[in-house]
């Protein structure tokens, strides 16, 4: 009656031949599905590193192989009964039989046991009959018509031999938001119980897709058809906005626009002149002239050096800072230069030598060992978090532990001590071999272990089709501008975590690769758009938004950005370490040098990403140093400031609040505020007294949120 | 003139096919049961008198004549999952341990050589993965339930219960002369017990993973020898009265048992791969690299006369290895 069919089917190296025929359970394919969908193999139960109760599987099944051995090798067979089936721990447990930590997994006799003990009773085969080659889900997006609608999700596999099955039943459909969709495991039924975008991760085998629902936030459609599009990003933004039925902002004035792009381009405060300049006329050309102005500026590069080394993590070694000296000069240089950003990473990710001399070299002293370096540099090149697939591999990504141990092998082979330079050997050891693991580039190849596997590396990196280096950069330098990445975190690019806008971080990718990987053509289209320019005023309608760039979104400045203004403002420049007297907080060459301001505005060490504490703002210690301390007040009080030096010089207290409201918030004071600062200087007995509310009112402008924001 | 030496018993086809590999192999399919794969062997214990072995899984246990492995009757037993058995020293009694996968362990005491079943010795919480005598009314089981007891045969109780393990307890051996036990655990430890006070006296811990087995070297000149065998895909090699690891051996497979020649001269493990390998205890040099079983190779027992090994893997596979006289 049973046909064989053992050449249609895959077996493993190590287990003994089998009969195999159309009834056999596919372990690969059906068994290990079920464990899924029971949540079995999940990190929190036997998914976890550990395992649970002494039993470990590989998460979600991503190691059939691992898995095979835990259920039917370990402890002498002991999970499995082959003479009695039904017996066995694998079907007891799920179905709480007996006692069982977990509860009941599966209903017993259901479907899903039965198969377990069909597959026991026909000797625990280690068959595949076929590979899955493609997964897909139904609907992959979705616009609600209202909220509580309810979505009926549907899978399908494709396999080697060509069948498109329904693997609904054994698909695991997982919100983001759990209070957002509620989805019922049985019947794959979505109901969805707030507005907004939401993701729901559907997992299959190994294979991981998302499904995008969006609730209409309003229920009334809005008109977006008048809004301003500028360039290819208004339409993606605005689109998106049309679906979600949120309303726009008006653009932001003049002053404020010249004063945001001035601090995202340069770091620096626009000056007087600046801005008596910029309010002379008002047209979008003007705007063109500006920021060209300014990408084109000094200042734009010593800023973007600070920027592109907080991601490099320049920072000075123990006793040792001409290393970071040498980094950051090359990279200034890279910079001004206007170097294509591949060009100078292909140069950082080959750099060998002398690290006082090799700036790039520099780059293989930033982490210690070669699988910190594997993590470093995939998240930073790639936004690509392989650290998950150090243990298993990746649950929610294509990365396997080849993938990460192979790619720490490329850097094994570094001596990394004062000089850089390439050994005979240096290898890591893959942990779940024992072995010497294989250098390989991620997800494509395995190299010959015996060359210097970073030229190749490199090389495929920066193609042009590489589907990861340019979105990681481009959706940093749109998180720099716009306050949010287009996927956040910025290291954590995946298909699991889908873009807010996908269409337009691949456009703005492409875009930048045609352009030659040219920071400032981005900085500058990005900063063209209408949605760069739009006002922070929030509507009733967008003041929950903050994805969907309806309004502009207030960011802390970056403590060097602070600091600096600060010292502007005051006129009593800060001394850092043993720099050169009035060097400024962004051009500093060393994270690391001495400076109880930074400390205080709360700098980042470069020891670990600085992506996370740009989103702090340096947190209460920083409000409580600027409301209290001596940052701001030591500085008011030096007669050589900049308000001692007015008072001395008789300017009146009016002129001296309008000249600090330019240039502290780049605009003019209000009739309401100048009328309120001069009732408290009139009040004032004596100048004395006089002094100390203007030293108030200056206190008062570098701490409000207005100053400390980009906005 | 090769060391080993080969017998031929009746094999299937596919295993034939199989073992054309290596031509001084001796491979029998054990038939215990009728379903679609056979059980693993899991324990092997040789007769005292080496005439028969006796050989447990799932199926149960059986006794088989030696050399040609008939088999020549069944033992009934109450243990659904059997993990290891070991003869009194006075060779009058077998012990059997296992159990119920995460329900309960123990231990059964069978008359031998009528086999009659005399007593049952239950409380673990887990299954026993290993027993062994202390002397002929003394015998301790180690459980996944942690805890190693002792017991009094006579009367068929816990005379102590040793806790210390932080995981399961995956193999004993007592070293009577030293009034010490050596307890091997799936938490990467071996320790060593005061069998008097049943006090831990020292924790050696130089594995990197789960312990699977120890086997006592036989009683040579010096300081006792345990070899041990770890999922870290080492076989170390202690002195424990000293709580001394003298050398260990790295191998390219994992080791799952262990056994001493009789004359102490060599120590065989049977691994993953399905392999015996023979390590010299002086050097850790793999002597030889002998294929067994097809898959992993769980059992391991030297027969007391011949000094042949035999080797118990998946699938009911049992492979007898001739060892040249002057080896042994």
């Amino acid at each position: 009656m049973s046909t064989i069919v053992l050449l249609l089917a895959f077996l493993f190296p190590g287990d003994e031949a089998v009969h195999v025929d159309l009834n056999t359970v596919d372990f690969d394919n059906r068994v290990i599905p079920v464990l899924t969908k029971a949540g079995c193999n999940t990190g929190a139960c036997h998914g976890a590193a550990v395992g649970r109760g002494g039993f470990r599987l590989s998460l979600y099944g991503g190691d059939p192989h691992f898995d095979f051995r835990s259920i039917v090798l370990e402890l002498e067979g002991r999970r499995v009964n082959l003479s009695q089936p039904g017996k066995s721990l694998l079907v007891l447990k799920p179905t709480e039989s007996i006692e069982h930590g977990g509860g009941t997994r599966l209903e017993y006799e259901g479907t899903d046991a039965n198969l377990l003990t069909k597959w026991i009773a026909q000797g625990t085969p280690r068959i595949q009959k076929e590979r899955l080659i493609e997964f897909r889900v139904s609907p992959d997006v979705h616009v609600a018509a209202r909220i509580g609608a309810e979505l009926q999700l549907k899978a399908t596999a494709r396999f080697t031999q060509g069948a498109v099955i329904d693997v609904t039943q054994w698909t695991v459909f997982t919100p983001e938001d759990t209070a957002a969709v509620v989805i019922d495991s049985q019947t794959a039924q979505a109901k969805l119980l707030r507005r907004g975008r939401h993701i729901v991760v559907a997992r299959y085998l190994d294979q991981v897709v998302p499904i995008e629902i969006f609730v209409p936030v309003s229920d009334a459609v809005i008109d977006l058809a008048d809004a301003p599009r500028h360039n290819f990003i208004d339409h993606e933004v605005l689109g998106l906005l049309s679906t979600l039925r949120i309303p726009v902002s008006q653009q932001a004035n003049d002053l404020t626009f010249l004063r945001r792009v001035t601090l995202d381009l340069t770091g620096r405060l626009p000056t007087v002149d600046a801005i008596g300049e910029f309010v002379t006329a008002s047209d979008r050309r003007q705007r063109t002239e500006l920021i060209d102005r300014l990408l084109s500026s000094a200042e734009f590069s010593e800023y973007w050096t600070l920027q592109i080394a907080r991601l490099l993590r320049i920072r000075s070694q123990p006793q040792d800072a001409r290393g970071a000296f040498a980094y950051h000069k090359w990279l200034k240089k890279q910079i001004s230069d206007g170097v294509p950003y591949d060009e100078f990473t292909r140069e950082i990710l080959t750099a060998t030598g002398d690290t006082h001399e090799v700036g790039p070299a520099n780059f293989y002293r930033t982490v210690g060992g070669a699988r910190q370096q594997a993590e470093f540099t995939s998240e930073l090149f790639m936004g690509n978090r392989l650290r998950c697939a150090n243990c298993h591999n990746h649950p929610l990504d294509r990365w396997t532990q080849d993938d990460y141990h192979g790619l720490a092998a490329i850097f094994a082979k570094l001596e990394s001590g004062r000089v850089i330079k390439v050994k005979r050997v240096g290898e890591v050891v893959h942990p779940r071999t024992g072995t010497a693991a294989i250098p390989r580039i991620p997800g494509e190849k395995f190299l010959d272990s015996g060359s210097d596997g970073r030229e190749a590396f490199a090389e495929w990196l920066t193609s042009q089709d590489n589907p990861y280096f340019a979105k990681a950069i481009v959706n940093r330098l749109w998180k720099f501008m716009m306050g949010r990445g287009l996927v956040e975190p910025t290291d954590d690019l995946r298909a699991t975590n889908p873009a807010t806008h996908p269409a337009l971080l691949t456009q703005l990718a492409d875009d930048f690769v045609q352009h030659r990987y040219n920071l400032r053509h981005t900085l500058r289209r990005i900063a063209l758009s209408a949605a760069y320019g739009r006002s922070p005023q929030m509507l009733s309608g967008n003041r929950a938004d903050k994805r969907f760039y309806s309004h502009a979104l207030r960011r802390p400045l970056q403590p060097e950005v602070l600091a600096d203004a600060v010292s502007d403002i005051t006129g009593i420049a800060d001394q850092y370490g043993d720099a050169t007297p009035g060097t400024r907080a962004v051009a500093l060459f060393d994270a690391n040098i001495k400076s109880d301001a930074l400390d205080i505005l709360g700098r980042c060490a470069r020891t670990e990403s600085c992506e996370a504490a740009d989103q702090t703002g340096g947190g209460l210690t920083r409000k409580l140093h600027l409301f209290n301390g001596e940052f701001i007040n030591r500085r008011n009080a030096d007669p050589d400031s900049r308000l001692g030096k007015l008072i001395a010089a008789g300017r009146t207290p009016e002129e001296i609040v309008k000249s600090f409201y330019r240039l502290a918030l780049s605009r003019n004071c209000t009739q309401r505020e100048l009328a309120f600062w001069n009732e408290q200087v009139a009040a004032a007995i004596d100048s004395e007294q006089r002094q100390d509310v203007l030293e108030d009112f200056v206190w008062s402008l570098l701490t409000c949120r207005e100053f400390v924001t980009n906005h | 003139m090769g060391l080993l030496q080969n017998l031929a018993y009746s094999m299937v086809p596919w295993q034939f096919a199989w073992t054309g590999l290596v031509s001084c192999a001796c491979l029998v399919l054990l038939p215990v049961t009728s379903g679609a794969a056979d059980p693993p062997v899991t324990a092997i214990a040789f007769a005292p008198d080496g005439e028969s072995v006796v050989l447990a899984s799932q199926a149960g246990l059986s006794v088989h004549d030696w050399p040609d492995l008939n088999t020549v009757r069944q033992l009934s037993t109450t243990i659904v999952n059997i993990h290891d058995m070991e003869f009194s020293p006075d060779g009058g009694s077998l012990a059997v341990a296992g159990g119920t996968p995460a329900e309960s362990g123990k231990a059964q005491i069978f008359a031998w050589p009528d086999g009659t079943s005399s007593c049952e010795l239950q409380g673990h919480d887990d299954s026993v993965l290993a027993i062994a005598w202390k002397d002929d009314s003394s015998i301790a089981t180690a459980s996944l339930d942690h805890d190693i007891v002792v017991w009094d045969v006579t009367t068929r109780q816990p005379s102590e219960r040793l806790k210390g393990h932080s995981r399961g307890v995956s193999d004993l051996c007592f070293l009577n002369g030293y009034d010490l036990l050596v307890s091997s655990g799936l938490d990467q430890n071996l320790r060593v017990w005061k069998t008097e006070s049943g006090k831990v006296i020292r924790t050696l811990n130089n594995h990197t993973k789960e312990v699977y087995g120890l086997a006592l070297r036989p009683a040579t000149l010096g300081i006792p020898m345990i070899a041990s065998v770890s999922n870290d895909r080492t076989v170390r090699l202690w002195q424990p009265t000293i709580g001394r690891m003298v050398r260990f051996a790295q191998l390219n497979a994992i080791p799952l048992a262990a056994a001493w020649l009789a004359d102490g001269s060599q120590v065989a493990v049977a691994a993953t791969d399905g392999y015996v390998r023979l390590i010299d205890p002086d050097t850790v040099e793999v002597l030889e690299t002998i294929p067994a079983v097809s898959g992993w190779a769980y059992s391991l027992a030297v027969h007391p006369g011949d000094g042949s090994l035999l080797v118990g893997g998946r699938s009911g596979q049992l492979k007898r290895i001739i060892i040249e006289s002057s080896r042994r």
